[in-house]
Parts: structure tokens; sequence; C-alpha cells
């Protein structure tokens, strides 16, 4: 069984490898070894090689032992659920902490049987306008992101829910009263009762604690579907979106939203969760 | 020097490569024909998990980054470095901190040992989020490669609860206050949250029930389960045609050309 050793090149696929690096049969197979195996050898040991090294010169972080009666400030998550921990501070935690990524997981697993073409396999961004469209609508999200971040962290949603709330418990309950006779301290109280008329209204369940309806359930809903509904808009005004574009936009959003959020928290939100500079951040707080 | 102009050392070598032993071990011979290249592949319960040949346009670096491979070797990288750990931490609330502190301080190389399990769980998670952006922008979760991309989600859900649980282990501050955050969390899942948070706590807050529970998810019962969805996944990728190719555009004939696959 001991052949010989034939001499180089060995066989036919080889030597396409070395004549034709730029074009590809796409029905052209290779043998697994070496091809393959080559390439997941080396990227193994490389990569093995760059986590050891870090793991020599840079230690995992241990903070002194757990006290339940001593909460840090802030207390963060582990940085895959800073970007959750910051949809916190802006709505309602069953919707931040539950729904949201239960809709992002769902979402995700749903896109192939939206969309089903089979056409763009294997071709990075599938389309001409992929990449641009990725870039456009990543850019438009995060803007959003932090623009919003901001707008709820300086000024908020109340000061604009307030007459509107006032001019629906009106219409409700039948009183003339404009919204500016309303005191500015009831505010709350409107709110209570504007999410109790919403809620008996719509039937959700009172087991769900949904009090202020408005300002952690509406406005973030709104946002948040809105948001990439624009973006596709714009988008789509440069020539109609395929069902595969309009995935990307999606994804897109997605990923920009998850990385700006992730890095709000992470290196912007400082004592009680309030908006600093990185450098003011202290990475670990006592 | 006889014995056919071979070598001392070459002699040796074919003493051992032919020797029972070895053939016992390894039926195929150096893969330096095509049939052994084959066989290499198939007799091998590690490589077997490859199809034999594999698409050129399907293996350029630039096309996979070879993330799902990564992401699988930072799962078999933990598992190892995970099994080590297991010989020094104790899961109670007592002496988990301790035994963290003695690892680092009187462990052989035990600070390192750690370090590469921390490390290498968080890049387990970028990894994994970045093989599936791959993936997604390379449309290889289209047809028929729908219900591995599923598979994948839910893959990327369970390295996160992996990753989680481990969270609570070293018993710091870091640990408990993330934890105790997170399955406040829990607590606004409609309906069934406050039993959810319960079940997860094994009481009202953090305490020896939790350390043993997420001890337990994070040693056994996630990583049986990742491994079982694991094996769906590769199964799907043999039976799905593989690696996504050019070739998978059966509508596509400008997508078929040669050209337009090499972008």
């Amino acid at each position: 069984m001991s052949a010989a050793i034939p001499p180089e090149p060995r066989f036919r696929e080889d030597v396409r490898v070395a004549r034709a690096p730029g074009a590809l049969d796409p029905q052209e197979k290779v043998f697994t070894w070496p091809h393959l195996l080559s390439i997941e050898l080396v990227a193994a040991l490389l990569y093995t090689v760059g986590l050891s090294l870090f793991a020599i010169f840079v230690n995992a972080p241990l903070e002194p032992m757990a006290n339940g009666q001593h909460t840090p400030n802030p207390a963060k998550a582990p940085w895959y659920f800073l970007g959750l921990q910051e949809l916190l501070l802006h709505m309602h935690p069953a919707l931040a902490g539950v729904l949201v990524p239960g809709a992002v997981l769902v979402g995700l697993a749903t896109i192939p049987f939206v969309d089903k073409e089979r056409k763009g396999i294997a071709i990075w961004f599938s389309t001409s306008r992929g990449l641009s469209i990725s870039l456009v609508v990543g850019l438009i999200s995060a803007i959003w992101v932090v623009l919003l971040v901001m707008f709820d962290n300086w000024v908020g949603v109340r000061p604009f829910m307030s007459p509107l709330v006032s001019s629906i418990l009106n219409s409700c309950v039948g009183t003339k009263a404009a919204p500016g006779l309303i005191p500015q301290g009831l505010w709350f109280m409107q709110e209570e009762c504007g999410s109790v008329l919403i809620r008996h209204t719509l039937g959700i369940p009172d087991a769900w604690g949904l009090a202020p309806v408005w300002n952690q359930w509406m406005v973030p809903i709104v946002f948040m579907i809105g948001i990439p509904f624009t973006a596709l808009q714009f988008c789509g005004r440069y020539g109609r979106l395929t069902v595969r574009e309009q995935m990307i936009a999606l994804y897109a959003y997605f990923l920009a939203t998850f990385i700006t959020l992730t890095i709000i928290m992470a290196g912007f939100r400082g004592f009680g969760e309030r908006l600093y500079w990185p450098w003011q951040v202290n990475p670990f707080p006592d | 020097m006889g014995n056919g102009g071979k070598s001392f050392l070459q002699r040796v070598g074919h003493w051992v490569w032919e020797s029972r032993l070895l053939r016992s071990i390894y039926r195929t011979r150096y893969p330096d024909n095509q049939r052994n290249r084959v066989m290499v592949v198939m007799n091998s319960v590690a490589l077997h998990l490859h199809p034999t040949k594999v698409s050129r346009g399907a293996v350029r670096i630039t096309y996979t980054w070879g993330l799902g491979g990564l992401s699988l070797w930072m799962f078999l990288l933990l598992t190892f470095t995970g099994v080590l750990l297991m010989f020094y931490y104790i899961p109670s609330t007592n002496q988990a901190y301790q035994s963290m502190l003695a690892l680092q301080s009187s462990v052989t190389l035990g600070q390192f040992l750690r370090n590469m399990h921390r490390f290498a769980a968080q890049a387990m998670v970028i990894l994994v989020i970045l093989h599936m952006t791959r993936v997604f922008y390379t449309g290889a979760y289209k047809p028929p490669r729908e219900f591995n991309w599923v598979v994948g989600v839910t893959l990327w859900f369970l390295t996160l609860l992996l990753s989680f649980t481990g969270y609570l282990l070293p018993w710091d501050q870091l640990a408990i206050w993330a934890i105790t955050v997170g399955t406040g969390i829990a607590g606004y899942v409609p309906f069934i949250g406050k039993t959810v948070q319960y079940m997860l706590l094994g009481g009202y807050q953090v305490d020896q029930p939790t350390l043993i529970r997420w001890y337990t998810l994070h040693v056994f019962l996630l990583p049986i389960a990742l491994i079982a969805v694991m094996a769906v996944h590769f199964w799907r990728i043999r039976k799905d045609g593989n690696l996504s190719t050019p070739a998978d555009n059966l509508d596509d004939e400008a997508a078929a050309t040669p050209q337009v696959a090499a972008r």
C-alpha cells in the first residue's frame, strides 16, 4: 500500500489553487485534507496563542467577596447584557428585560422564513446595495439611540405626555378641564388614571403591573418600531428594497442598537446610573 | 547502508508507522493520495464531521473567517479549563470566594487557568455573535438552511446562559449584584415572573440555594444542552449541503458565474 511519493504538485486542484487565485468556479471542490484542515489548525493555533498571551498579561477581575448588605453603585450586568440594562432605564422592565430580548430572539429566528429567496447566497451583503444599506441604517439607528438616551436623560417624555393624557382623560371622563388647569404636581396621578383607562380599554390584566403605560410602554414601542420603519422608508427612496435588503436593514438596526446601548451603559453610566464621560466612570465601583 | 538505501531514521519511522498498534489506531495511511485523503476524513471520529471534499469558494478565510470552528474550539477549551477549575472550586457561599483566592495564589498556573476560562468565555460570546453576523450577511440562512439558522440562534442563547450562570460562581461583589439585577428582570415575565425568579434564586435573594443551582446549570445541564444542540447544528450543516456556496443560488444564473462568485 505504501506507494512512492509522487512529485509536486500532486493534484489538479493544487495546480488550480496555484494558478488562479482570483477566478473561482462555484462548483469546484477541494479535498478537506489538507485544504480545510490546514486552515482550521492554523486558525485554532494562532487564536489559542493570542488568547494565552492575553491570559498571561491580563488577570480576570475578582472583586471583594459577595456582600448582600453592600450594593455597589452602579451594579452592572455582564457586558452582553449591558444593552438591556440601558434599555431598563428608559422603559418598563417587562418591556426592556423580557419582551424586547424575546422579540429579538424570535425575530432573528424568523428571518429565513420571511426571506425565502435562493438568491445572494454566499455573497457578502448579497446585493450591490447591501453594504450601503447596512452602513446607512446602522448609522441612523446609532444616532437615534444616542439622541433618545440624551433626551430621556435630560428632558423625558412626561412634559409632552401631560397634555395628551389630560385630553384623553377629559374626553373619557367628560370634564371640560383644559390641560393647563391640571396642576403639574398632579401629573403622576393623571398618568396613573390614564394608564388605568387604557388598561381597561385594552383588557390588559392588572397583574402585569402596568402603571405608567404612556411613558414606559407606548413611547418606547413607537420609537423601537418607528426607527427601523423610517430607516426602511429612507432607503426605499433610492430604489425598491428586496426582501433580503429589508432583512439587511433590520439586522443593521439590531446590531447598531445593541452595540450603541452597550457602549453607553459600559462607558458613559457612572454613579446612580447617570450619564458621565468615560474618564469619569469608575470601571470598578466599590 | 543496505535495506534499499533507507536511512536508520526512515527504518525506525517505517517500523513505527507500520506497527500493528498504530495501524489499529489509524487505519488510513498518510493522506498523500486521493484515496487516503478521503479515507483519513471518513475514518476519523474527530474529522468525520467534515465532508471529504469542500467547495473551494467556501473555505476561503475571507468567507467564513473560521468563526464557527473557533466557537467550537472555545467550547472545547472552556470544557477543559472548566473541568480543571472544578478540581479546586467549592460551590458554597462560605468557601467559593476563598477557593478562588486559593486558586489564584497557591495553585500552579491557577491564575492563568482562571484567566483562560474567563477570557475564553467572553471570546466565545463574541465569536458566536460574529459567526451569526457572518452567516447573516452572506445569506447563508437561506433555504435549505433555514432550520439550522434557528438552531444557531438557540446556540447563541445557550451560550449567553452558560456565560451568565458562570458569572455568579466566583461569589464576589461583581457576581452577586449582576445576578441580582439579572434575576430581577426575570421577575417581570408576565404572569409567571415571580415563580421563575423564585426558581432561579431558590429563594428570595441570591444565596446558597442560588449558587448550587447555577453551579449545576453551569457545569452540567447547560453544557449537555449545548452539546446536544451543537450536534444537531453540525449534523444539519452536512445534511443541508455543507458550507453555503454561490452554487446554492439555483435561480440566480448570474451568481453561478465565476466572476460573481469571486466577489
